[in-house]
């Protein structure tokens, strides 16, 4: 059993527990009790609020025995109130380093990747045939250069012509082109798109040259042609990417985009707030840390708002929390309508807040510094909060086009990977990592197995972190993840 | 109809009072097979008046009333948005006014192909393995697993055409009932039923919105021989997962190898008809044409998929007019209806004009512009309308509600049944699809010729003077048998279809 918080009335289940197990000193189970769900270990009245890690997660709607098995039957929603906050137990450490690239104009790589980009859907067999072409063998000679990666995606015609959804399809391409990581960039075009390659490059002012060359599939005379030019376009960028050297930077060069995926009864206890630990290390640093997943987050209303660090920041973010519920997501049968997916609830959550609770862990117990727009341009320190959806490869496509040179990704499920900023996972619990056979990097089950405290899960983290910005491959890196989870935000309507 | 190169002018219909210039033509230009002589200059593209027509009189092209006279129009009169009235033009639904049964060939007469035959008698034009992923979770999986059965690893099946990944962006993050869901269902569970499929493997990373069970009932598929499902949190890691899968892949091939080709009716195939990338060519010669091959094709007793409803808006009452029933047309008025309501306040072409480039290229307004697109499926009457990737049962010509969106729509067409795509363009869309495969056809012949390894048609010999829109439409419908009997098209040969895959994310993503 694991009791995170000693206030709490709840305990979480480590294993399946038989009836009549106990779970406490004269605490029996009263029923089967799964692994990662919640037990009572007091007596609950009907309407008293259900604690877990010192907040509460919603109201019981009956009265609850001790012993009883605490989930979705009988625990209601609560109205969103301030989140106790978490206590920031990390101790300062000395100065940290990690050897990263220092590109011309001041910024700081973790990759070296070149990338193919597309303005529209249309290009993107081409992108796919160029990128693909550069395997292993071919960039042997380029030891400096982590890959040659295609960026397609499914929109870029047949959109709204002006608006957020054109502009937050630049921005996010823009913002890819524009990484530190990407050494050099080929954009493709039908000619013909919505998304006019021009007008793209002007509004994002990105100016050709040598190390961003654009090519017009209608100008040069189709897919085979196109794909030619493309692929001596990018052999011409490896000797120039190749001259990158690593050099030991400082932490505070590090921007980690924050990520929960598949979420479960453990990931609370374990990845998460270890994540948060390693969160409150970089930010101690003058790191950039990025908390994403609005619509997970939104139930904590004020609890979420109540962390910015000034009243700009919490109109901001107030803002954006509003747009979700009142607008876009209205009327949807969502997982922000306050039912809990049904994945989450069988792996142990019992309440949307529960969950959203769990996620905030990750961000550890500083201030939230700034509020961005999707994919916009991340230039604060300290922990800061993008508006980005749950939906993972969307969500981390919105962080890494804001700059994120690295992701952390708590997770209940499995492996995820991500281009050009590679993707970091954490299992939450011993099993998932064990099924993973070999795919997640860390294992948070260990704090649940009672084998590291979460603090010191959390120094593991942020360790990890410095040695993959240094050029450690994350595990779905070599497993070749990511080209297929770079997912720009499709917001509009398609037409 | 006279379309002798010296023919200055394109006529797209006997009725028609006004002819389309292939080229800029100068004023006292005689155009002897018309009976006209060009009273003033007239660009490219834009029309001439074949014969006196009244003020308030219909200006006809297509045979449709695009506009009426704004006052007396002397024969050879330059004809467009100065003088060609269109406010007045009230939209008649007119429902099944104009319907005449299709006047079928007797089947012993009918054209043949050699097509794929299936087991339950359905008859495909290729036969593909898909590894489909569920939700984008799967993605890299399914891929990987589709990369390893490379054309050589396949060497030994021959009967089969590819094994193809099916990857998208959503099925999970999204909408989880409603129509959102039922949409990305119906895609994923049409591609798996296709013709075209002889088996397919799904990738489930477990726990997504678009659960394995929960498609497979609302799909009506079990598991079998030829269906097959891997669930990653079930099957380890990365790298087991795609040893399973390429195992459970190179299980079934043997199985999908089994079908063969036989000469088949044409009454089989199940065209889906596309434009991308027009220009002011389309609508007179790549369009029309098509046009003429669809109504051979139906004669023949196969089907025709138009769509693109966004884009037909403005000549939709030209189809409720020869809709098989009022009930049928009234169909299509709805999906208009749905569309105004869906696209309010946006910046989309359903609530726009024409475009200044296309008012220039001679398009005098949108109705005349949606015509161009509309004659792509020639003039047969409308048999059913189909929501978007819903199977499409009836023969004929029929219309599926799609976006205009090329990809998006096609998937939709495929996922409804087509086992061919006829795409027209005029600025050179390089689109290709799987499992059904796209036959591409040019507008104009400088871009044919720039684009020949992308085009499959050249329709430019009507502007050109060198063919009637009759013989283009023959010629045509000729291709598509070839193609449907196994001939690669261009865009299969350049390896374009499986980035292509886009199920229509019509719903939110959170």
């Amino acid at each position: 059993m694991i009791l995170a918080h000693p206030n709490d009335n709840v305990l979480t289940a480590i294993q399946d527990l038989p009836p009549r197990a106990e779970i406490e000193s004269g605490v029996l189970a009263r029923m089967l009790i799964p692994a990662g769900h919640k037990v009572a270990r007091r007596p609950i009245p009907a309407g008293a609020m259900v604690t877990k890690g010192g907040a509460a997660i919603g109201a019981a709607l009956a009265a609850i025995a001790p012993g009883d098995l605490v989930h979705a039957h009988n625990v209601g929603s609560i109205s969103p109130d301030a989140v106790t906050p978490q206590q920031g137990s990390a101790a300062l450490r000395d100065p940290a380093f990690f050897d990263g690239y220092l590109r011309a104009d001041g910024r700081v790589a973790t990759r070296n990747v070149l990338g193919v980009f597309v303005v529209g859907n249309c290009a993107a067999t081409v992108a796919r045939q160029t990128a693909d072409w550069f395997d292993e063998e071919r960039i042997a000679d380029f030891p400096n250069v982590d890959g040659v990666a295609a960026f397609v995606h499914e929109i870029g015609c047949g959109m709204e012509m002006t608006g957020e959804p054109m502009d937050l399809l630049r921005r996010t391409i823009a913002g890819f082109i524009r990484h530190p990581n990407t050494a050099g960039a080929v954009v493709l075009a039908l000619g013909c798109e919505r998304n006019n390659l021009k007008t793209f490059l002007e509004r994002e002012q990105l100016a050709l040259g040598d190390r961003l060359h654009a090519l017009t599939m209608q100008e040069r005379g189709g897919t085979l042609r196109t794909v030619e030019e493309a692929r001596r376009l990018i052999q011409a960028m490896l000797p120039e990417a190749n001259r990158a050297r690593r050099q030991k930077l400082p932490a505070a060069h590090l921007s980690v985009g924050l990520q929960s995926s598949g979420a479960d009864g453990f990931s609370g206890l374990s990845a998460n707030p270890a994540l948060g630990v390693a969160v409150d290390l970089l930010v101690a640093q003058g790191g950039t840390a990025i908390l994403s997943e609005t619509p997970e987050l939104s139930f904590l209303g004020e609890g979420l708002v109540g962390r910015s660090a000034d009243g700009a920041t919490a109109d901001a973010l107030q803002e954006r929390l509003v747009w979700w519920t009142q607008s876009y997501a209205r009327g949807r049968d969502v997982e922000i309508d306050g039912r809990l997916n049904p994945a989450s609830r069988a792996a142990g959550l019992a309440t949307v807040r529960e969950k959203a609770l769990d996620s905030l862990r990750k961000a550890g117990s500083t201030p939230l510094r700034a509020v961005y727009r999707y994919a916009d341009l991340v230039t604060s320190n300290g922990l800061v909060f993008m508006d980005t959806p749950s939906h993972d490869p969307v969500s981390v496509t919105g962080q890494i086009a804001g700059g994120a040179n690295l992701i952390a990704c708590a997770t209940g499920r499995g492996a995820f990977g991500s281009f050009p900023a590679p993707t970091l996972t954490i299992a939450s619990n011993s099993a998932v990592f064990a099924r993973a056979e070999g795919d997640i990097d860390l294992n948070a089950g260990a704090v649940i197995d009672g084998e590291v405290s979460i603090e010191e899960m959390g120094l593991r983290i942020f360790e990890a972190i410095l040695a993959h910005a240094s050029g450690a491959k994350t595990r779905s890196e070599v497993e070749g993840m990511g080209e297929d989870e770079f997912v720009p935000w499709p917001i509009g309507v398609l037409n | 109809m006279t379309d002798r190169p010296q023919n200055p002018f394109i006529r797209l219909d006997p009725n028609d009072n006004v002819a389309v210039a292939r080229r800029q033509v100068a004023a006292g230009t005689p155009a002897p097979e018309e009976g006209v002589t060009a009273q003033q200059d007239i660009p490219a593209g834009h029309k001439i008046a074949t014969r006196f027509i009244p003020a308030g009189e219909k200006v006809l092209k297509y045979n449709t009333a695009i506009g009426y006279a704004a006052a007396d129009v002397p024969p050879g009169t330059y004809l467009h948005s100065h003088n060609i009235r269109f406010d007045a033009v009230e939209k008649d639904y007119a429902f099944s006014r104009d319907y005449r049964p299709m006047d079928l060939l007797p089947p012993e007469r009918r054209a043949q192909f050699q097509g794929v035959r299936r087991a339950d008698g359905r008859v495909g034009t290729r036969n593909f393995v898909g590894v489909m992923a569920l939700g984008n979770g799967g993605a890299t999986v399914a891929r990987k697993i589709a990369n390893a059965f490379s054309a050589d690893r396949i060497a030994g099946f021959p009967n089969i055409d590819g094994v193809v990944p099916y990857i998208h962006a959503l099925g999970d993050g999204m909408e989880r009932s409603g129509e959102a869901m039922a949409l990305l269902r119906r895609t994923l569970g049409g591609v798996v039923k296709h013709v075209n499929t002889g088996a397919t493997l799904l990738i489930a990373v477990g726990g997504e919105a678009n659960d394995l069970e929960g498609f497979l009932r609302d799909q009506g598929l079990t598991l079998g021989p030829t269906l097959r499902a891997l669930v990653l949190r079930e099957s380890g890691g990365l790298r087991r997962s795609v040893e399973e899968g390429k195992a459970l892949v190179a299980e079934m091939l043997p199985r999908a190898n089994q079908a063969t080709r036989a000469p088949a009716s044409a009454e089989h195939i199940v065209i889906g008809l596309q434009c991308g990338g027009s220009d002011s060519f389309s609508g007179l010669s790549a369009n029309p044409a098509l046009g003429v091959a669809v109504d051979i094709l139906t004669r023949h007793g196969g089907t025709a998929i138009l769509s693109e409803t966004p884009e037909i808006f403005g000549a939709e009452q030209t189809l409720t007019a020869r809709a098989a029933t009022p009930e049928i047309g009234r169909k299509l008025v709805d999906r208009i209806d749905w569309w105004l309501e869906h696209s309010k306040g946006r910046d989309t072409q359903i609530n726009g004009v024409v475009s200044p480039g296309n008012n220039a290229g001679g398009l005098a307004n949108i109705l005349e512009k949606a015509l161009g697109g509309v004659k792509k499926g020639g003039n047969a009457p409308m048999m059913e309308v189909y929501l978007y990737a819903e199977p499409v049962t009836t023969r004929g010509l029929v219309f599926m509600d799609t976006p205009g969106y090329d990809p998006a729509s096609a998937t939709g067409q495929i996922a409804g049944g087509a086992n061919m795509i006829a795409f027209t363009t005029g600025r050179g869309s390089c689109y290709g699809s799987v499992p059904a495969p796209t036959v591409k056809l040019a507008s104009n012949t400088p871009m044919h010729q720039r684009m020949e390894a992308d085009m499959d048609i050249n329709c430019g010999v009507v502007i050109d003077g060198e063919a009637s829109l009759e013989e283009m439409g023959e010629r045509i419908f000729a291709q598509i048998l070839r193609h449907a009997s196994g001939e690669k098209t261009k865009s299969e040969l350049a390896g374009v279809g499986e980035s292509e895959f886009v199920p229509w994310p019509i719903g939110k993503l959170w």
